[in-house]
């Protein structure tokens, strides 16, 4: 049986997509609806909005974010996700392992192409 | 503002997917989507209610199907598993099931106090009737007691309406009033004993005022019961909580 683009594109997600936001956290706080726009809408890495909540609350519960709250001009106080240094820490171990990674699936992807 | 009742149901098909699938941190998912709801639909002024509902419609589309983020928060094979029947830790900041109206105001009170009422007439109207009826030898001691005890369920079904706001000052009073004033009309006719008068045209005035009092009485009180059960049936919603309930982050 063939795999779908989306039964493709969930098993990528899955392990990468909490270092997404990871990344986009250590640009700065953000809160939930920001976080979601930009996973989301800017890029397509999450599968609907939705998702992102609970993928939050398991990197909170490893202690990976931690949040506060801000008063928010333009409506009731926001929840800011940040990044903590184990979530740094974690960042900075993915990064060092996705490029090889990267380089090496597109060598040998590449390579069954041509 | 209150959360529109799509807003409402979303968030409870989300929070039953996730005890479905014993997902830990369901509280705060479902909080964490409420206030992403929230701020979705931020605080513009001057919209009309289909705009209101459209962008409802757009900001949940987007959230997504509850099940697949209940999918997303399902414990992976490394994590403990939570336990799907256990209640929330925390109390959630929705309420996905809109509460119960409060005890006097339940649709079935109407229909208690009738019933409660019909008995407690009965029996008390029975021994009157009977000594209508009888020639004038009395009735039995029995039935005269079971008339007295039957008082309760009257006095009852009284102090159901005096205390269920369902039913409205005049009704209450009516209600109160009936029953002693319809009984005293009966009694005075049948112990001025009318009803055995040589004349026909007295016997037939007792006899109207006899027949008349009940019927007008329990006509009464069913106008009565069915006002209180329609209030039931236009009681406003039960008001629930306000969307985002920042607590503790």
């Amino acid at each position: 049986m063939v795999p779908g683009e989306d039964e493709i594109a969930t098993n990528l997600r899955r392990g990468t997509l909490e270092f997404c936001v990871l990344g986009v956290l250590s640009e700065g706080p953000a809160y939930g609806l920001e976080l979601a726009r930009r996973l989301g809408t800017d890029v397509p890495l999450l599968a609907s909005e939705g998702t992102l909540y609970p993928l939050l609350a398991r990197l909170r519960r490893s202690g990976w974010v931690q949040t506060s709250w801000q008063e928010s001009s333009s409506g009731p106080p926001r929840r800011y996700y940040r990044l903590t240094s184990d979530g740094r820490a974690a960042l900075d171990t993915f990064l060092g392992v996705w490029s090889p990674f990267v380089a090496a699936v597109n060598q040998v992807v590449k390579g069954a192409v041509t | 503002m209150n959360p529109p009742l799509a807003v409402i149901r979303y968030l409870a098909e989300l929070d039953a997917a996730l005890a479905a699938r014993g997902a830990p941190d369901r509280d705060q998912i479902v909080t964490q989507v409420g206030e992403h709801i929230t701020q979705a639909l931020g605080d513009v002024p001057n919209r009309s209610d289909a705009e209101i509902n459209t962008e409802i419609a757009a900001v949940l589309a987007d959230l997504g199907d509850p099940l697949r983020i209940a999918d997303e928060a399902a414990p992976r094979a490394s994590e403990p598993s939570g336990n799907p029947a256990a209640p929330s830790a925390t109390p959630v900041a929705y309420l996905p099931v809109p509460p119960k109206p409060a005890l006097l105001t339940r649709s079935w009170i109407p229909a208690v106090a009738l019933g409660l009422w019909a008995v407690g007439a009965a029996g008390v109207a029975a021994p009157l009737l009977l000594l209508a009826v009888s020639s004038g030898d009395g009735i039995p001691g029995a039935t005269l007691l079971l008339g007295v005890v039957l008082n309760v369920p009257l006095v009852a079904s009284a102090v159901l309406v005096c205390c269920s706001p369902l039913f409205r000052l005049l009704g209450r009073w009516i209600w109160l009033l009936c029953v002693p004033v319809a009984l005293f009309a009966e009694s005075v006719t049948v112990h001025s004993g009318v009803q055995h008068s040589p004349y026909p045209l007295d016997a037939a005035i007792a006899w109207t005022v006899i027949l008349a009092c009940p019927i007008l009485t329990i006509y009464a009180v069913v106008m009565i019961t069915i006002r209180a059960y329609r209030r039931t049936q236009n009681l406003p919603a039960p008001v629930p909580p306000p969307l985002a309930q920042p607590a503790t982050p």
